[in-house]
């Protein structure tokens, strides 16, 4: 017994209205695949949600001056307050083990600022002070290497208690960008430490304290 | 032409003709007889009332609550984000908070169901949302005992519809939360695509994927229905015929994409109800990577611990069901149940996986085709309409395992 179902041979009127109806909608996904292709967004946006690197949205309606990733040099900002370390720690490479300790683990952290206050922020020099605690066996231990925008400024050992860094930053560097980006790296770190700690297996890590950037 | 690989032909069969017994499509008719008619009323009025008990109670006995209104009752977690929208619409893009939590993560249709009722009743939007939440789970108790009859009869339509209406996950049908139209809506279209309706499945499939975002992900079993149906090769090329199904698989992305030009009008970003899950603790992970970091004291606090084991428990219980769906002849649904849940698997986090899990109807067929054996029923309804009324109970107190 046959259950072919009856399909006509030639296409129907009805059939060709679909077939343009789907013509249309073929048209249509493609126009909306244009516009996610188009994004029309800030750079704030962008980091906050495409890029994940801000732990803060600082486009939004709960933006307020000295808020979020605003800085105003001069400014010692201690980073015990689990606020603080909210807003001011980078999303992806600032793991939160808890509340109110933030440790830096992968190897890997970054501070986003935007410098507020200096007409002229660009073309300053600035000088960069970091607090870090290190909590690496000696076995782990290793260099620290801070950048700025992409610009090593300092490089430091780092085993065991606390560290303070403390240089001047070429002029220029601090306030080039909307958002100038403060990067510290250990250098020694394999990528099976790296997934060891990720995984929590390991609780060796860098603690930053606090930081001041200074005009000069 | 035509597939006639063995290992293939349940799946990409050339037409009708190839197609397994047991796995034919027929159609049971739209009429319930009146004493089905009278059960299926009597499940809606009796789960409903049910439900309205549970919450008074739960009410009552949280006086903290009493303070914030009565809406609160029903109306909790991801339900005050739908009344928000129904209300006031989506945020601008400054409109987020500093967290970056937005409420472009939540779907449309819903709010727009809930504000077109405020419009012509004037109801408070929590209360519009009541109304539809509650008429189309009524809808979508008579889809899935239509879709239970096609397949195993009026006996196990009549069970399929007890285990539908006491099911433990249907208070999420019951309040103003998305799951109340996606169940009704995934099962309609399922319904209809199975019956060769397919031209009657278009406006649930566009809608479905305005509901939730992996109401998208129908468009794969559909197409195997299709082909099924028509054959594969017929329906790829679009052959006479095959047009009404071509495009309802077409209409699956409809309300997604409609959704997503909004988005890019309001605010730039056609994708940002995904680039928002970052705000929401959502980002992709393997499954295994989201286990290891949920259940970890190292990562999570310990006393969240316990929660996120039996939210991820509770999924991969869903996960187990699929094989019975697999052997009963309901392959498609199989798939779509596996899309989805995979899905939640790599959302990031085990929170939710309960109520995605509990939304999707393949599943709750799963329960009935296992449970449905003389010994079997009484107790698996019992436990069911326990497990409801702890779930009405823990939403109207806010726990977090409803969620």
């Amino acid at each position: 017994m046959s259950c072919e179902p009856a399909v006509p041979r030639r296409r129907t009127l009805l059939g060709w209205l679909l077939l343009a109806l789907l013509a249309c909608l073929v048209g249509f996904y493609l126009h909306v695949l244009g516009l996610v292709a188009t994004p029309h967004v800030d750079e704030a946006y962008t980091r906050a949600y495409l890029t994940g690197e801000f732990a803060v949205y600082p486009s939004s309606v709960g933006w307020r001056p000295g808020d979020g990733l605003d800085y105003t040099p001069g400014t010692f900002t201690d980073l015990r307050g689990s606020e603080a370390r909210r807003n001011w720690l980078a999303r992806f490479d600032w793991h939160r083990v808890g509340t109110p300790v933030v440790t830096l683990v992968g190897y890997s952290g970054r501070l986003f600022l935007h410098l507020t206050g200096e007409p002229d922020a660009a073309s300053q020099r600035h000088r960069l002070r970091l607090g870090l605690v290190c909590r690496l066996p000696l076995e782990h231990a290793g260099d620290l290497v801070v950048s700025v925008n992409g610009t090593e400024v300092a490089r430091a050992y780092c085993g065991e208690g606390l560290l303070i860094i403390d240089r001047f930053v070429p002029a220029g560097l601090l306030g080039a960008r909307r958002y100038d980006e403060i990067r510290i790296d250990r250098t020694r770190a394999s990528i099976f430490e790296t997934i060891l700690t990720r995984l929590g297996f390991r609780a060796d890590a860098v603690e930053l304290d606090w930081f001041a950037v200074d005009g000069e | 032409m035509s597939l006639t690989f063995a290992g293939l032909r349940p799946w990409l069969p050339g037409g009708a003709a190839v197609r397994p017994q047991g796995e034919a499509i027929r159609s049971t008719g739209w009429r319930v007889p009146r004493r089905d008619l009278e059960l299926l009323l009597a499940i809606l009025v009796l789960s409903r009332l049910i439900i309205l008990v549970v919450f008074i109670v739960a009410y009552g006995a949280n006086p903290a609550r009493v303070e914030t209104g009565p809406d609160d009752m029903f109306c909790n977690w991801d339900c005050d984000w739908y009344v928000g929208i129904a209300e006031k619409g989506y945020w601008p893009i400054f409109g987020a908070d500093k967290h970056g939590v937005a409420n472009w993560a939540f779907f449309p249709l819903l709010p727009a169901a809930m504000a077109g009722v405020t419009a012509l009743t004037g109801l408070p939007a929590a209360y519009a949302g009541l109304v539809v939440a509650n008429v189309a789970w009524g809808i979508g108790l008579y889809f899935l005992y239509l879709f239970a009859r096609d397949h195993g009869g009026s006996p196990f339509a009549r069970y399929a519809s007890l285990i539908y209406g006491f099911w433990p996950f249907g208070v999420h049908g019951s309040v103003p939360m998305t799951e109340a139209l996606f169940v009704p809506l995934s099962i309609g279209l399922f319904l209809l695509a199975r019956r060769g309706d397919w031209l009657l499945a278009v406006p649930l499939a566009a809608a479905l994927s305005a509901s939730r975002t992996v109401g998208v992900l129908a468009v794969l079993p559909l197409f195997i229905l299709a082909a099924r149906e028509f054959g594969l090769w017929r329906v790829v090329f679009i052959r006479p015929g095959t047009e009404r199904a071509v495009i309802a698989l077409a209409a699956t992305g409809l309300g997604l994409a409609l959704y997503m030009m909004y988005l890019h009008g309001l605010m730039g970003d056609a994708l940002a109800f995904a680039h928002n899950q970052n705000a929401w603790n959502r980002q992709f992970k393997w499954p295994w990577m989201m286990l290891l970091d949920e259940l970890n004291p190292a990562f999570t606090d310990v006393r969240w611990i316990m929660s996120n084991a039996i939210d991820a428990v509770t999924g991969l219980a869903a996960l187990t069901l699929l094989p019975t769906l697999w052997r009963r002849d309901l392959k498609t649904e199989a798939i779509f149940a596996g899309l989805a849940l995979t899905a939640a698997f790599l959302t990031g986090a085990t929170h939710s996986l309960p109520r995605y899990s509990g939304g999707l109807f393949p599943l709750i067929l799963a329960v009935a085709l296992l449970t449905d054996r003389p010994l079997g029923r009484t107790p698996t309804l019992a436990l069911s309409l326990a497990g409801l009324c702890i779930f009405a109970f823990s939403w109207a107190m806010e726990q977090f395992y409803v969620m």
